[in-house]
């Protein structure tokens, strides 16, 4: 007779917050956690195609702009592609310093300006650089006292940057072209930004590819909705990934194809089918390879969230 | 100290006859209101919107405009009012039945008040229920639809907490209320404006510019890039919000009262603002809202054609009839008495107020009021119950509340007007032997033929009006047929009558309204003497020769008015040293009490109170008035600083005038009045607005009403007709000039009316505007 094994709940990556998006420049293991879902695979493809070579960032910078509306999984690309370069890069020797700034804009009363967003940003890239010791001492003495200018502390990055360091920057989420293009201006030599936006329209988008065209600095990324047979792909990869590491229900296909009609994006998907399991393990009822997770259950678990709000997320 | 006579009865007339427009949203109680045929119909009209069942698909909803026309005080306030309250009832909903009275001549300053009183968050509001509606749809989408909630008492849940409870895509359902929104509001500018509102952060930005302000640089990078402050775009912003408000299917009333302000032949607006006021009718007839347009008569001609197309109903509001002014009576009488009784008023008194007033429902409630406290006045004094309100008492009240003058008072003015001209006539001059060929005045010029004759007449109601008036007018233009004529009316002049009589005439009569006449009856008369034909063989000698008879008939009017400034001037220079003395004194007396000195006696003015200062100069302006009227302090300061006896001798003339004590005790009393009403709402401002920063509650206007009331009361046994002896008179600081005087005479009398007049729905309405402005 085996051991029984752990009841787990196969939605959560290990020593991850449920929701978050996942990042494998901090959890090496999430590399292959990445399922083909939402284009997003494609996009990565894309992504790999335009920095095929990554030394080219040694002389030219770039722009990635990820856009897609909320929960397709913009975030989880574009830790996918710093990820990647940085891989790449230490393989050939050079230091890459990841910020991310996605953050610094969140929790202000008033919407900034793109000037102020800008500035906010250009200043907390200038603290993170410094205290890492990305930047030699003598330009940290010379732009100190224009951290927030933009227009001053880019354009001189590539020779204030210790040697060897290639800056990827994780920028906050835009939703205004403008601020794309003045972004795409700053990406010079030793440099990556990676944006992400759901509010730009997709003509804004183009707009924005066509101008930049002529610099080539410009690599627009798309991920969308969930499409068919995505959800057995996710739910597959996921039962199939845990089934050594612990004991949880099953789905049958049908249910997958039944609930796919409810899920539009990847991040609904992850949260209904963790919160689901999550709800199962709770109750304590037959949470083993012999019983299954209906569509019933989940239909139950969204209600729940309806009525009671997310406070049954971990 | 009781004088056994009994304490008057409350009066169940108002004595300010003004409908009330601010604080109505929290009251269940209506005011009184006679179903007139207009009252009908407006109401009829607008059931049928409220009523009218959804469009089915692909058909528009059908809006509705109609407009209420009337003179003023006939009561287009009261009737858009009651519109209010009874589509606030039928759909439940305050939020969806908008009053607002023009109170500046501009679109922009309509809108203003439009977007201040929907306030943002019930801007807001709107916005949240098309993202509702979209959050519903992709509910749907998950398999669920709204009403999961199952627990009674649970509110369902708001769309951005359904969005992020279940994960929704947030960014699509934005972009779709964007795109919902700019469709419904045919409008980039408010599309995305509105959108934003349903994010964190952009509240303050938007509002500002929904405002009228400048947009902020967060919206310039939106794309919006232009404030709202012209007359189309304040027009245009309008129509966004009944879109906003009808594009749900939902039903919107958005009354616009007072439009005679923006829109009047006097005042004739921009073709683009008369183009964007036709899209805005437009607009609202497609939205599916309904907009109430409440304005005098001549919006009729001021707007286009295809302006007036857009109108789907006009309302004219006419005078009350004798029976609806009997039911006004009853039905007044029985709120205030429990009776609906109609003595003390009798038949003949009610048709003859009738008459006079044309049925203007403001006059009638007003003499009402006035007829009532006469009336009870002498029952109370005599113990006599059977007095009732007779014609005369009516036409006594009539004279002295509606200002109307008497024929020898107009004969003056026209006397004075024609004296100071230099242009000669005759007084109350037969043109033929008929007795009716009399006229009051007329007038002849040497190098003219013919001449002019000047009519007066009372007021012209009805037939009964016209058909002596038009026989006066058909005699003197058979008597004199190359003569010409003005007529004066002294009191209404009914519209029927007005366009009958202009083409008799061939000019508009004149209606004695103050201020104004001197100047129009000047024009008017040197128009008719130019339209007389020259006389023949009238040689440039002869002109000159006439005119220079003329300037001396001028000259010797203006001698004598330069006689009496001469004597004022005179006395002015006299006492400049004594003035100079008395000024000192009182700035001494000043800089002692501002220092915390001890009183040199009673307070002039009690130091300003915390009230806005839009609300205070109301105070102001009163108590100024009354001061300006009597000067007391001024001229007891000047008898006690003069040596030489002058200011004393006119300090006893003024104490021995007919009527003199009566008029400054009622002015001083007027004047505490106004004092203690200022006292009292400076006390409710500081408790109900600035110490509890927020909009007054319900319970707090019903406390405002009742101070406003309490001043009513007190100023219904004070009426400023009384103050006719100090108006008449020349002020202290102009005594010894009585042409002077005779010239600003009138104005002192309009200036006390304005002042004076309706104080309390004025204070309750610009307070609660305020209040409401800065409660945001």
């Amino acid at each position: 007779m085996t051991e029984a094994l752990p009841k787990i709940n196969p939605f959560l990556p290990p020593d991850w917050a449920p929701m978050r998006p996942l990042c494998p420049w901090k959890q090496s293991y999430q590399r292959d956690y990445y399922v083909s879902v939402d284009d997003t695979d494609q996009a990565f493809k894309d992504f790999t195609q335009e920095m095929d070579d990554p030394t080219t960032l040694l002389h030219e910078g770039r722009l990635a702009l990820v856009t897609g509306d909320s929960g397709c999984g913009k975030t989880a690309l574009v830790h996918r592609c710093a990820d990647d370069v940085a891989r790449r890069l230490d393989g050939i020797g050079r230091t890459t310093e990841i910020i991310d700034l996605t953050d610094v804009l969140n929790g202000r009363r008033q919407q900034p300006t793109i000037d102020a967003r800008m500035a906010i940003v250009c200043d907390r890239l200038f603290g993170a650089l410094k205290s890492r010791g990305a930047l030699r001492s003598d330009a940290v003495e010379e732009l100190a006292s224009d951290r927030d200018l933009p227009d001053r502390v880019y354009p001189y990055l590539p020779d204030a940057l210790v040697d060897g360091i290639v800056l990827v920057v994780l920028l906050p989420m835009v939703e205004l072209a403008d601020e794309v293009m003045r972004y795409a201006a700053y990406a010079t030599e030793r440099m990556l930004f990676l944006v992400e936006s759901s509010l730009l329209t997709k003509d804004e988008v183009s707009g924005v590819i066509r101008a930049q065209e002529a610099w080539g600095r410009l690599i627009g990324l798309h991920v969308g909705p969930l499409k068919r047979g995505d959800v057995a792909r996710y739910v597959n990869d996921r039962l199939d990934r845990h089934s050594t590491d612990g004991d949880y229900p099953l789905m049958s296909e049908e249910t997958m194809s039944r609930v796919e009609p409810r899920l539009q994006s990847v991040a609904q998907l992850q949260r209904a089918l963790y919160g689901t399991y999550k709800e199962r393990l709770r109750k304590a009822v037959r949470y083993d390879r012999s019983s299954s997770v209906t569509e019933q259950d989940i239909v139950d678990f969204l209600k729940s969230q309806y009525r009671d709000g997310p406070g049954r997320l971990p | 100290m009781s004088t056994g006579t009994p304490p008057p009865r409350p009066n169940p007339f108002s004595p300010t006859a003004v409908a009330r427009v601010t604080g109505f949203e929290h009251s269940d109680a209506s005011e009184l209101t006679i179903e007139t045929d207009a009252v009908r119909e407006a109401t009829s009209y607008l059931s049928a919107y409220l009523h009218a069942p959804p469009p089915g698909a692909g058909q528009d909803p059908a809006g509705e405009v109609i407009a209420i026309l009337g003179e003023y005080g006939t009561g287009k306030t009261h009737l858009a009012v009651r519109l209010v309250r009874h589509a606030r009832r039928v759909l439940h909903d305050p939020e969806r039945a908008i009053y607002l009275d023009a109170t500046a001549d501009s679109f922009v300053a309509l809108y203003r008040r439009f977007i201040d009183r929907l306030g943002l968050a019930r801007i807001k509001r709107q916005v949240e229920n098309y993202y509702a509606d979209i959050v519903a749809e992709a509910l749907e989408g998950v398999g669920l639809t709204s009403g999961v909630v199952e627990k009674p008492g649970e509110r369902e849940p708001m769309p951005h907490e359904v969005v992020e409870r279940l994960g929704l895509m947030e960014s699509a359902l934005l972009r779709k209320v964007q795109e919902t929104l700019r469709r419904v509001t045919d409008n980039q500018h408010f599309g995305t404006a509105l959108t934003l509102l349903l994010r964190s952060g952009f509240d303050e930005i938007v509002w500002a510019w929904l405002q009228g302000g400048e947009p902020h640089q967060v919206l310039k990078e939106r794309g919006i890039d232009k404030p709202i402050n012209n007359e189309v775009d304040a027009l245009e912003a309008m129509g966004v919000l009944a879109l906003l408000y009808g594009g749900r299917q939902a039903r919107f009333v958005l009354v616009l009262d007072e439009l005679d302000k923006i829109f009047s032949s006097a005042q004739q607006p921009q073709a683009d603002t008369v183009h964007a006021f036709q899209k805005l009718l437009q607009v609202f007839a497609s939205a599916g809202a309904c907009l109430v347009l409440c304005a005098l008569p001549d919006l009729r001609s001021v707007l286009y054609t295809s302006t007036r197309q857009r109108i789907s109903h006009m309302v004219d509001m006419k005078g009350l009839t004798v029976d609806e002014i009997h039911t006004f009576i009853k039905l007044s009488q029985q709120a205030e008495f429990g009776r609906a009784e109609l003595a003390p008023f009798t038949h003949d008194s009610i048709r003859y107020l009738r008459d006079t007033t044309g049925g203007n429902a403001r006059y009638v409630i007003k003499l009402c009021h006035d007829a009532f406290r006469v009336v009870d006045d002498l029952i109370r004094n005599t113990r006599n119950p059977k007095i009732v309100v007779t014609p005369e008492i009516v036409r006594e009240v009539a004279r002295k509340q509606l200002g109307f003058l008497s024929a020898n008072d107009i004969h003056n003015i026209v006397r004075v007007i024609l004296d100071a001209n230099g242009w000669s006539y005759i007084r109350d001059h037969l043109l033929a032997d008929d007795p009716e060929s009399r006229t009051d005045f007329w007038v002849t010029f040497q190098d003219r033929a013919g001449g002019c004759a000047i009519m007066v007449t009372g007021p012209v109601r009805d037939d009964a009006d016209m058909a002596p008036l038009t026989r006066r007018i058909v005699t003197v233009r058979m008597a004199e047929p190359e003569g010409r004529l003005i007529l004066i009316v002294n009191g209404i002049l009914a519209e029927e009558h007005a366009a009958e009589l202009r083409e008799r005439l061939g000019v508009e009569p004149l209606v004695y309204v103050e201020p104004g006449f001197a100047e129009d009856f000047k024009a008017r008369v040197r128009a008719t003497s130019d339209r007389l034909p020259r006389i023949v063989g009238s040689t440039p000698l002869t002109e000159v020769q006439q005119r220079i008879d003329q300037i001396n008939r001028q000259h010797s009017k203006i001698y004598d008015s330069i006689g009496h400034l001469a004597t004022h001037i005179d006395g002015v220079r006299s006492s400049s040293d004594q003035r100079l003395a008395a000024i000192e004194r009182t700035l001494n007396a000043l800089m002692l009490a501002s220092q915390g000195g001890a009183a040199t006696g009673p307070a002039r003015l009690p130091a300003a109170p915390a009230l806005p200062r839009e609300i205070d100069q109301l105070f102001l302006d009163a108590i100024n008035v009354l001061d300006e009227l009597t000067q007391l302090d001024l001229m007891m300061d000047e008898a006690y600083g003069q040596t030489d006896g002058s200011a004393m001798e006119d300090v006893q003339a003024r104490l021995s005038a007919a009527d003199f004590f009566e008029a400054v005790g009622v002015a001083h009393l007027m004047r505490t009045n106004v004092l203690s009403f200022r006292t009292a709402v400076t006390d409710w401002y500081r408790a109900e607005i600035v110490e509890s920063a927020g909009h007054p509650s319900p319970r707090a206007e019903e406390r405002l009403e009742a101070l406003c009331r309490a001043y009513d009361d007190v100023a219904e046994f004070l009426p400023t007709f009384t103050l006719r002896p100090l108006t008449d008179m020349a002020p202290w600081t102009a005594r010894g000039g009585a042409d002077v005087a005779e010239l600003s005479q009138r104005q002192r009398r309009i200036r006390v009316q304005t002042a004076l007049d309706n104080l309390s729905p004025r204070v309750q309405r610009v307070l609660l505007r305020s209040a409401l402005a800065s409660g945001g």
